[in-house]
């Protein structure tokens, strides 16, 4: 069988369309040329790929290898090229790209090694030969500052003999740059630190790996594990610096760049057990055979089905199990906000696709505007925030399968709510952002708030309970996704936020801050405009669940502390303890004596025209005529001046002389 | 046999929306339902009572619950903001043991009762769309609405869970019961969304800019008629809405009418009040 590494479009396509319909998947014809589709390529752009020379991403070159032949054989004017994997013409002849003509028939060492089929369930030992044989190395290098890269590229090493590797594991302080010439597979995991910077043990080899004398590693195959922590700016950066070193050296990435934030574990993991048959499908003689993947995973997992095994007895990683991650593929209608700011024009798309149900909202959105309508613009980034079917989501966490049935069934995408929209779906998060510095983000310590331990350092005070509880509450994957729930936010321009309340809030709880800023949280949180109060309905905040429904609590602890702080003064205070008073009267809610008493002489006056409405009977149905002439005593619906006790009324006075005394 | 629930009206039903309990006793009669009244049921809290002390919001609908656990039966609300409230509070009393025995404690020492979480809190739609079943309603109209009417649920019961066998997030009874009933629903974002109410006193602005947005999509969209399943949010989408409009200066102007209130008239009760509603409609016009 062939495998194609990328292809790309000469100068002089004639847009007669012959490409698009032999391999609609990697070709679509513009007005002015042949594009190749972003989806495909490994640098995700949307054009002729001549200069970029863009690999095919995983094994989309082997899958599509021969409509790709048959377009480049179809093209009436011979201006479709393309690279075998493992050809001698690969991605190190630059941008001028190999000479391999469309009519020149595959040779031999150009072709991939055909392997035998790799049923899982069959005897798979013949697929398994080629791998044992030759060279076996595999180079592990990690750039750790804390040790945790370092973790994970041990547990790799050891993993790697299950896939017939011969590991070196080695830190990168431990090699030069020129070593890497000459290696076959090489498998990376770098953290990063601070703003973007590289760990100390490997500063060295990122300068000299920038400096004059660079190794050439076209026969080289890699891939990238990037750790970081995406509270900060940068986040992975040292990882995806490395990942883009190798690929600008002509080093062939076999499994896609992962980035990890802080709980790194289980997708370290599920990198590691993608890349080690990946590299472990590159034969002796640096050819990578893609139908050895699953042959290696199949014995790597002691011979179980490839799908839900105990890699118990892989060894390594004890416990892990493989989850059952496919789904079959369904009929989604998507129906999709569009905006255009040029235009000003709101409106719908509808778009049927069929998409496997374990592809993320995300991953559909990409693939609409990649293959069906590249003016559709979606958010970037790596925490998509977007309503889908009415609940406010991270796109690339919701799986299809969760939303449509295997028989079919319609998606609804709108543009997060609370924020301007830009365009279609992506919104304009600034007054988040405006928020967010507003809030006094940064940290006073209170003076002598830490301790020396015995080695004299110091340390902070905070105790682990508090910590836990602060990281609680403050913590959150996307604040712009919490801020969305909120329905007050769109109509409250200066109101800071739940995802804002909630960081202050477990700021406020953190023992070690100085009173000075404590001061200022709480201000600001029981300010009406800006504050927790300003926030109209903790309900719709809880519906959307999870870190949403968390922020609400937040805000409900914010606002009794207020309350009890400010001894319920305030509007807010008044209309909460007025409530429960009246409550505690009757066991009924007296909504006469709450508006009046809430309101004032003054807003009650305010208040006529609703009065009035109320009172014509205009708005209510026919009722009683005698009742709605009460509305003219008091604002709003106020038909009930005194409300009879409920029964065993003595009950309810006698929970709130045990639980609420002040009320 | 007929369909026996505790019934817990709310506040607003037994004050300011007394159009609510004449109409619950209407479907009651209609739909052979047997509503047990819970005469010592207290005010649910509505979340404002949780801001000063979430112990006593909770004990008091503990109270609630343990009236309703001891005749044996689940209770019924036609009032989203007790559901919402009050499922929250029952789910907190059952996932917390600890809670629930310093709770039964109080309760024991203030009314001798006690809560086993052997209850469940259901609002008048999932009754009438779960229980009742809509292929019963249908056959049962008499006057269909025949208007084109906008649901809006109330934000409190539409957490999973409160909203029992529907969508928290994309819900579709309230629509599937206009159209059971003879109107055609009008399916709007904003039937889910908050109108403010809780903070409509303390933040009238915001809670009527809101408002106004759920009104004026409703108009836009081609609803002659707002049914609300919340009769708290009903005060601000119906008294509130002359001022709504005033506040965004635009047009918000259309009737707003209960839940139970249009189940009843399409079975055939009240045709009075009905007629009065589709005179407003066509006078206000969309």
């Amino acid at each position: 069988m062939t495998g194609i590494l990328k292809v790309w479009i000469e100068e002089g396509c004639i847009t007669c369309d012959a490409c698009q319909d032999a391999c609609p998947e990697v070709f679509e014809v513009t007005d002015d040329s042949c594009f190749i589709k972003g989806d495909v390529r490994m640098d995700g752009r949307f054009d002729e790929n001549r200069d970029a020379g863009s690999h095919l991403k995983g094994s989309l070159g082997a899958e599509l290898s021969d409509f790709i032949v048959d377009a480049a054989e179809g093209c009436p004017v011979e201006v479709i090229k393309y690279d075998l994997i493992g050809s001698s013409t690969d991605s190190s002849e630059g941008v001028e790209g190999p000479e391999t003509d469309v009519g020149t028939e595959i040779s031999a060492d150009a072709e991939i090694s055909d392997v035998p089929p790799a049923s899982p369930e069959g005897d798979s030992d013949a697929g398994m030969d080629f791998s044992m044989d030759g060279d076996r190395a595999l180079l592990i290098l990690f750039g750790s500052q804390s040790g945790n890269a370092e973790g994970v590229c041990a547990k790799m090493g050891k993993l790697a003999s299950k896939y017939g590797l011969d590991a070196t594991v080695k830190g990168m302080d431990e090699i030069q740059i020129s070593d890497l010439e000459g290696q076959k597979r090489v498998l990376v995991v770098c953290s990063t630190w601070g703003e973007g910077d590289m760990p100390d043990n490997a500063e060295d080899l990122w300068k000299a790996a920038n400096g004059v004398s660079i190794p050439n590693l076209s026969g080289t195959y890699f891939s990238v594990l990037a750790l970081g922590d995406s509270d900060y700016e940068y986040f992975c950066q040292s990882g995806i610096d490395w990942d883009g070193w190798f690929e600008k050296q002509g080093a062939l990435r076999l499994v896609p760049r992962v980035d990890c934030d802080v709980d790194y574990d289980s997708l370290a993991d599920a990198w590691m057990l993608d890349a080690l048959p990946h590299v472990g499908a590159v034969d002796g003689s640096g050819v990578f055979q893609i139908d050895a993947v699953e042959v290696l995973k199949f014995k790597a997992s002691g011979g179980k089905t490839p799908t839900g095994v105990e890699v118990e007895a892989v060894g390594a990683l004890q416990g892990f199990v493989i989850p059952e991650m496919s789904s079959a593929s369904r009929l989604a209608l998507f129906t999709i906000h569009r905006y255009d700011p040029k235009a000003t024009s709101v409106g719908t798309d509808e778009i049927e696709l069929e998409i496997a149900g374990h592809m993320t909202v995300y991953d559909a959105l990409n693939q609409i505007r990649n293959w069906h309508d590249g003016s559709l613009a979606i958010p970037l980034g790596s925490n998509p925030v977007l309503e889908v079917n009415g609940r406010v989501v991270l796109a690339n966490h919701v799986r299809i399968d969760s939303l449509v049935p295997e028989a079919g069934g319609s998606i609804r995408v709108d543009p997060a709510p609370g924020f301007p929209v830009i365009r279609d779906l992506i919104s304009d998060l600034t007054s988040l952002r405006k928020a967010w510095a507003k809030s006094e983000p940064w940290f006073n310590a209170e003076t002598g708030q830490s301790q020396s331990t015995e080695s004299k350092a110091r340390v902070s005070r905070q105790s682990p309970i508090c910590a836990r509880q602060q990281y609680e509450a403050g913590s959150s994957r996307s604040r712009a996704l919490v801020h969305a729930a909120s329905d007050t936010v769109p109509y409250a321009p200066n109101l800071l936020g739940p995802s804002i309340h909630a960081h202050m809030w477990a700021k406020f709880n953190d023992e070690r801050l100085s009173r000075s800023q404590r001061e200022r949280i709480v201000a600001r949180l029981a300010d009406p405009v800006e504050g927790v109060f300003a926030e109209c309905d903790l309900h719709a905040l809880r519906r959307h669940g999870g870190e949403a429904a968390r922020a609400s609590d937040a805000n409900l602890k914010a606002r009794r502390h207020i309350l009890h702080l400010s001894k319920f003064s305030g509007r807010s205070g008044l209309h909460v303890k007025t409530f429960a008073k009246t409550v505690k009267g009757s066991g009924l809610l007296n909504e006469t004596f709450l508006a009046a008493r809430t309101l004032g002489p003054l807003g009650m006056l305010g208040n006529l025209k609703a009065t009035m409405r109320m009172a014509t009977g205009f708005t209510r149905t026919g009722g009683p005529l005698a009742r709605d002439l009460q509305g003219y005593l008091a604002p709003g619906k106020l038909p009930k001046i005194i409300n009879r006790r409920i029964d065993g009324h003595h009950e309810v006075v006698a929970l709130y002389t045990e639980l609420e005394r002040r009320l | 046999m007929a369909l026996k629930y505790a019934h817990y009206p709310g506040c607003a039903a037994q004050s300011s929306a007394r159009e609510v309990m004449d109409a619950m006793v209407a479907i009651e009669r209609v739909l052979d339902l047997e509503l047990v009244e819970l005469t010592g049921a207290s005010c649910c809290g509505a979340g404002v009572i949780r801001q000063a002390n979430p112990e006593l919001q909770i004990a008091l609908n503990a109270r609630t619950f343990a009236q309703a656990e001891s005749q044996g039966l689940d209770i019924l609300t036609p009032c989203a903001t007790c559901q919402g409230n009050m499922w929250e509070d029952l789910n907190t009393l059952n996932e917390d043991a600890e809670l629930r025995d310093s709770i039964n404690q109080v309760l024991e020492r203030s009314s001798g009762l006690q809560f086993n979480g052997d209850v469940r809190m259901r609002h008048l739609l999932h009754i009438l769309v779960e229980d009742v079943g809509l292929d019963t309603l249908r056959e049962k109209v008499v006057n269909p609405l025949d208007l084109p009417i906008a649901g809006y649920y109330g934000a409190p019961m539409l957490q999973r869970g409160a909203s029992c066998g529907d969508d928290p997030w994309d819900p579709t009874y309230l629509e599937s019961l206009v159209d059971a009933l003879g109107g055609t629903s009008i399916r709007t974002d904003g039937r889910v969304r908050s109108v403010g109410f809780p903070s409509l006193m303390s933040q009238e602005k915001t809670a009527l800019r809101m408002t106004a947005a759920v009104l004026e999509e409703a108009k836009n969209s081609g609803a002659s008629v707002i049914v609300s399943a919340c009769p708290l949010s009903h005060i601000n989408l119906d008294s509130y809405q002359d001022k709504a409009g005033q506040t965004v200066g635009r047009d918000t102007d259309i009737p707003v009418v209960h839940l139970p209130e249009i189940v009843a008239w399409a079975l055939g009760q009240m045709p009075d009040r009905f007629a009065y509603l589709r005179t407003r409609a066509l006078i206000i016009g969309n």
